[in-house]
Order: structure tokens, then sequence, then C-alpha cells
């Protein structure tokens, strides 16, 4: 009987291991430029931002940007726009939600994209100040952003968990895991 | 021992060996961080956080005091000998990648075999107290003492060993050893003073005896702090430290609340019932989670003596444990994610991203958290209230 147990908690530790991602963390890291050095750019009527991204994931579900707004002075709207080519997203918020500096989430529900498909993305504001509102940009004065994707599906992210797992363990030293096996299989024996 | 109950305590260890790598708490990296100075030939790590705090990964002060920083430093030299190379890497990593190591479960698994070992040792004192009866399985497979030891991590194992041990002791006659050790829980941690006295009175002795026996439990604190004793960067350390502005923090007409009650509850428990430990540390316990403003590992401290109070009966058992729906939602509440999915980062460091219940009642159902944060401790104390009265009704009959 303890014996079974003991499997029983076993199995069911292992299962819990790909179940639990799985079943909470939906959204995965995706493409980002987060080269150094840094710098903050200004962001006004005169200076938008254009780049394109390769994705490598389909289904963009956020962006995070690293603004500034210097004693958060600054109310004008700043407008994100967001296309695929197929579908766009356009999101606009307040300088006031900006501070000195923070990263700016925006989390939209998730843009389909084609594998290795292109994004663009288009940073605009009302803001006519060159001095009161800042972007952080690589030295070649492209933004520095993260993104993440939505891994849709139980299945897949299943299947994706059992991979992540499996590639974690196999990233552990030999003489770890097979210690740890052998210290289980020595307490088994005394049940 | 038993043949079962050898088997039994061999599952438990199963069980918990299955637990050990999978939990996370910044906390013991964070001590460990500063433990690690000792093999570096740091001796006074007080000094050395002060004169180097701009240049440290990580610049928290470290708030414990000598003897825990030698007795884990010491450990914390085996496991830099033990442990993946990239060990001292991860320890002095705190930036954005801090949890993206694959050894991560390693590393856990390595810092939290003592306090597996300690856990143990506490079950075996049940066992040896009452080998007639199950409350020792109360511990072992007891999933708050899981959470406690293995989820949060804190090294307050070792400090609560010691206390418990010395109740063994006690219960053994063995007064001057048990006080010894005692001391020696009050060394690793100042939390013990609170449980001191209860200690003393229980053993119904004389005056002088009651001197002898306290000045006992201090010779373990003198000696180890002694030679820090005139290091403003030591005494910087501890002023204002945790748990001594928590205890005064509550006031009525600016009269800190639990320092009161305590002092009026030991007076009258020292007249009354000075030899009912169980249900002196009880009604303590639920003093200090109604007027303090404790951190969750700190539950520990008091709970291998409230399990006991409630032992008896499976009844009496809940009706303790449901002191613990409130205190735990209390937790669950805190607006820091590594008290709840953060937990689960040697999983999967994404863990740490996945919405709180804290930022899921404040950004989706639009509510203030701290709204539950006060019915729970209202709940906390109405709890505690009914725990207490059941439990002196029961003491009565």
């Amino acid at each position: 009987m303890k014996k079974i147990i003991a499997i029983s908690f076993i199995l069911l530790g292992f299962l819990l291991l790909i179940l639990l991602p799985t079943l909470f963390i939906t959204s995965r890291h995706s493409i980002s430029n987060q080269s150094n050095p840094t710098f903050f750019n200004s962001l006004d009527i005169g200076h938008t931002y254009n780049f394109e991204v390769t994705t490598t994931n389909t289904n963009l579900n956020s962006l995070t940007f690293t603004l500034k707004n210097p004693q958060i002075l600054n109310n004008n709207l700043i407008h994100f726009k967001i296309s695929s080519g197929t579908d766009e997203k356009v999101l606009s918020f307040s300088g006031s939600n900006i501070g000195d500096p923070s990263n700016l989430v925006l989390k939209y529900k998730p843009l389909p994209t084609k594998n290795e498909g292109i994004v663009q993305i288009n940073i605009s504001t009302d803001n006519p100040d060159p001095n009161s509102l800042y972007l952080l940009t690589d030295n070649h004065g492209q933004p520095v952003f993260n993104s993440t994707y939505y891994q849709s599906g139980f299945a897949n992210r299943l299947k994706f968990n059992f991979h992540r797992l499996t590639s974690q363990l196999t990233q552990i030293s030999f003489i770890y895991k097979t210690t740890y096996l052998l210290l289980l299989f020595t307490l088994f024996l005394f049940l | 021992m038993t043949k079962t109950a050898k088997q039994l305590f061999v599952l438990s260890l199963i069980i918990k060996l299955l637990l050990l790598p999978w939990f996370y708490h910044p906390d013991i990296k964070s001590q460990y961080f500063h433990f690690q100075y000792l093999s570096r030939g740091v001796t006074n790590i007080y000094q050395y956080i002060d004169q180097n705090k701009t240049n440290l990964p990580y610049q928290d002060t470290f708030n414990y005091l000598p003897l825990t920083y030698f007795t884990f430093g010491t450990y914390s030299a085996i496991v830099q000998k033990i442990a993946p190379p990239n060990f001292s890497t991860w320890i002095n990593d705190w930036s954005d990648h801090q949890n993206n190591y694959a050894n991560l479960p390693v590393f856990l698994f390595l810092l939290k075999l003592p306090y597996l070992f300690l856990d143990t040792l506490i079950g075996l004192l049940i066992y040896r107290l009452y080998p007639k009866k199950n409350y020792y399985l109360l511990w072992l497979f007891n999933p708050l003492v899981f959470y406690l030891i293995y989820v949060l991590q804190n090294f307050d194992i070792l400090p609560v060993f010691f206390t418990f041990l010395a109740f063994y002791l006690l219960k053994r006659q063995r007064p001057s050893l048990s006080f010894f050790i005692f001391g020696l829980s009050i060394a690793l941690k100042f939390y013990s003073l609170l449980l001191l006295p209860f200690f003393l009175i229980s053993t119904r002795s004389n005056f002088s005896k009651l001197i002898k026996y306290s000045f006992i439990s201090l010779i373990p604190l003198l000696f180890s702090v002694l030679p820090f004793i005139n290091d403003s960067s030591f005494i910087r350390s501890f002023i204002g430290s945790g748990l001594t502005q928590k205890i005064i923090e509550f006031k009525l007409f600016s009269i800190p609340v639990f320092p009161i009650i305590y002092i009026l509850y030991f007076l009258y428990s020292w007249r009354y019932s000075p030899s009912t430990i169980f249900k002196n540390i009880t009604f303590i316990f639920l003093l200090f989670v109604c007027l303090v403003n404790f951190h969750s590992q700190w539950l520990l401290w008091f709970y291998p003596f409230y399990l006991l109070a409630f032992a008896s009966s499976p009844k009496k058992l809940l009706l303790g444990h449901l002191l613990f729906l409130p205190l735990l939602l209390r937790v669950l509440l805190i607006d820091d994610n590594y008290l709840t999915w953060g937990h689960l980062i040697p999983i999967d460091p994404l863990f740490v991203k996945v919405t709180s219940p804290y930022n899921l009642i404040r950004y989706r159902l639009m509510q203030d958290p701290l709204k539950f944060q006060i019915i729970f401790q209202y709940l906390t104390f109405l709890t505690s209230f009914i725990i207490f009265f059941a439990h002196e009704k029961n003491n009565r009959h």
C-alpha cells in the first residue's frame, strides 16, 4: 500500500510539472530587441518610429516599450499601430500613463501572423514638444522592445511543456539526476 | 520504533524529496547570498556589507544573528563544493534573468536538505514523546508543514527544531540542557525569546533556579554576539528589523498592544497555569496573528506546539486549523507574486508573470484588495476568539 502511495506521488508530481504550466501559462516570450547601449530619443510629432519585426511565432499578444515622461508633465496621446498585413491593432495611451521612465505593456487580443511573418509597428504621438517625451532605442534608433505570443490550444501547450521539461532535465548533470533517483530508489526499498 | 512507523517516516521522506526541488522563494537566495561570504573569509558580515554595499549585486543588509551566519555559512561552503558549477553565478545573479537557470531545482534541493533533516527530527521527537499516539503523522504528512518549511523555505526550521528539542528535554526532566538548547534557538533568531518565559515557568522552579535557567539560555547568545557588540554596523542591522518593529506596530492610545497583553497574560499564567505550555504558546500564537503584521514564515515558530495542543481529536484539530484559512488568504492577497505563483518558477520561470490574486482583484475585478485583507483580518480575530474559548472550555472539562 505504501509503495503504491509513493509511486502515485511520483507520477502525480511528474504530471503536475507538465500540467501546471500548461494550464496557467498561455503567453510566452517572442521576439525582442534588447540591444545595448540604449538611448532615450525624443517622441514628438516630428519624431515617429516605423519599424518591422520578423516574428518566429504566430499570435503576438503583447509588446513592451520603455518610455520616459520627465516629471510626468506631458499628457499628449501616444499611438501604437501594429499590423500583420492581415490584421491591425491601434492602441492609444495618454502621456500620464508614462513614468520617469517606465515600461509600457501593450496587451491586446492575439494578432494572427503567418509563421515567420512580418509585423509592422508604428509609434506616433500628438505631442508637439521635442523635449518632453522619450522612447528607449538602440544606437540605430530602433525602439527597444519585448513581445509575447499567445500559445493556443491545450494539447499544443501540453506537448510544448513536455518538451520544455525534458529539455530542462537533460541540461541537469547526470551525476545529480542519478544521485537523486538512487536516493529515492533506496528509500523505496524500505517501504 | 515499530515497522509501520519506520515505513511512514520513509514515505514522508520520499514525498518531501519530491517537493524539495520544485518550490522557490527569494528569501532562500538572499540568505545564502550573504552566507556565501563565510567561505570567502568574511567573519564580520555586518561590517563587510556596510563597507561594500554599493559594489554588491544584492544590497540588502544582513539582519540575522552571528550564529545564523556561521551555521549556514558553513553549510553554504559545503554546497558550493558539491553544487553544479554555476551555483555561485546564480547566487550572485540578481538580474532579470536570475530565474532562468536549468539547475535551479538542484540548487534548491541542496539548500533545503538540512530542512528535511530537521523536519524529520521534529517528527522523531513527537514520536518519542507520544509513542502510542499517531501525533507524529500529523507532523509528517501535514500540508501546512510542507508549505511553511519547503515552499517558504526559511531557515527558521533550525531555531524551531531547537525550541522543540528543548521542550522534549524539559519533558525528560533535563532542564539545564533544555535551556542551553533553547539558548541556541535564541542565538539563531530572537523570536524564541517570546516563548522563553513560558518555558521557564513551566519548570515550577524557585526564583533562584529561574535566574539560573534564564542565564543558561542566554549563554549561546552572549558568546556569539559578544565579538560584535561594539560594531556599529552590527547594531544598525538590528535597529528596526522585522520582529522588533512589528510587535510594537499595533497601538491603542499610542501604547503598543501586543507587548502589554503579552506581559499581562504571562503574569496571569505564572500565577494560575504555569505548567500548561501548549495552552500558553497557543494563546501567544493567537495573540500574535491578531496583533502583529506577521510574515508567513513566522507561523512556523509556534506551529509544532500549536499542532500538539489540538492533536488529541480530529474535531479539535479541525477547530484549531480553522484559523489558517483567513491567515493564508491574507498571505495570498499580499502584493508579492513570489508568495503565490512565483513559488513555482523552478517548474517554469514564467510563473512569476502569471496574474497574482492581488492583481486579479485590483485590475480585473476592479476592487481594492486591502478591503479583502481587512475582512480576513477580522475573520482571524473571530476564529482566534472561538478557538481560544473552545480550547479553554475543553480543558476545563
